[in-house]
């Protein structure tokens, strides 16, 4: 599964902060955890080079809130990052659907 | 099941013990651990410490370090943005105006003093540059350091003004009186760049750190 994620886990990043609004890093592998009902992880050295790459890119925007204790980083998409995401989640979207006729042949018929 | 604040603190301890010298690094770190070790002692009955390094191996064989260069790759690409970005500024209005300024006064100075003077005083700036500049980053703290690894290449690169000198003497076997004679306009502009890399270093060094402040003013007090 994991070599077919790769790449779009970033778009799987935008989708689930265009959804949720602000989001910290755990919380992102938990949710997509349950979503897929365990079938994809994402791995923690993953997450975080493409959660700083994001940011860099000024795509995402990041602010921090004291949390039981300890400091908690939370990632919103940028309102410059906004479009870019939605960009993004439409052609991942169209990708799967294509994907979906060549893996499935009698749809396409229909 | 919460950890305790001692806990969170051996946490820190851990990052550090595994080559993350970041504290924004760190701290992003300890949250993760911290928040996967509590669910994982929740779930299950394991300690604190058996909890944490089977975290620890979900980062894979490298750990931390390539999460560690990814972001230093990243927090340079974005320094030198953020330098090009604030030097571009200044030929734009209002910065423009100033750029402007800066190009007359050191025109009229090449007119009105001698050329040793002139450079001298050119040489004193670049001094004066550099004490902001150093006194800033003497003043660093630990989340700004990491935004600060892009920024001292940038800094090596132009505290050479003095080597571009030289090398343009060589180069064109000019000293700079013939460049100045010759070249009347030629001195100030470079001047007038040098001037303006400098503030738009400052300018990179003091956004980053105010960014830096805004995310983690704790370690600022």
């Amino acid at each position: 599964m994991n070599q077919h994620i790769k790449g779009s886990l970033s778009t799987i990043i935008l989708k689930l902060l265009h959804d949720n609004g602000r989001m910290y890093g755990y919380e992102i592998t938990q949710k997509v955890k349950e979503i897929t009902q365990e079938d994809i992880q994402i791995t923690e050295g993953a997450l975080y080079p493409i959660l700083h790459k994001l940011e860099a890119e000024e795509i995402l925007t990041a602010e921090t809130e004291k949390v039981e204790g300890r400091v908690r980083k939370y990632y919103k998409i940028t309102p410059k990052g906004n479009e870019i995401a939605v960009d993004r989640i439409a052609e991942l979207r169209a990708f799967a659907e294509n994907l979906n006729l060549i893996l499935n042949p009698k749809l396409a018929l229909q | 099941m919460k950890l305790t604040a001692a806990q969170i603190e051996e946490l820190y301890a851990f990052t550090r013990k595994k080559y993350v010298e970041y504290y924004d690094v760190q701290t992003e770190l300890v949250d993760h651990l911290a928040s996967s070790i509590e669910e994982k002692m929740s779930t299950s009955n394991i300690n604190f410490e058996t909890a944490l390094q089977q975290v620890y191996t979900q980062f894979g064989i490298f750990g931390f370090s390539d999460l560690v260069g990814q972001k230093e790759m990243e927090v340079a690409i974005k320094g030198r943005n953020l330098f090009r970005k604030s030097f571009v500024g200044y030929f734009k209005l209002p910065k423009i105006l100033l750029l402007l300024m800066i190009f007359l006064v050191s025109y009229k100075a090449f007119q009105i003093a001698s050329l040793a003077s002139v450079i001298y005083s050119f040489y004193a700036l670049i001094i004066i540059f550099n004490i902001i500049l150093i006194s800033k980053i003497i003043l660093i703290k630990r989340s700004i350091k990491l935004p600060l690894l892009q920024f001292k290449n940038i800094y090596i690169l132009s505290s050479s003004v003095g080597s571009y000198l030289l090398m343009l003497q060589v180069f064109f076997n000019l000293s700079l009186s013939d460049l100045a004679n010759w070249y009347p306009i030629a001195l100030p502009i470079i001047f007038s760049f040098i001037t303006i890399s400098y503030l738009a270093e400052i300018d990179v060094l003091d956004k980053l750190s105010n960014q830096q402040r805004r995310l983690y003013p704790e370690d600022f007090k």
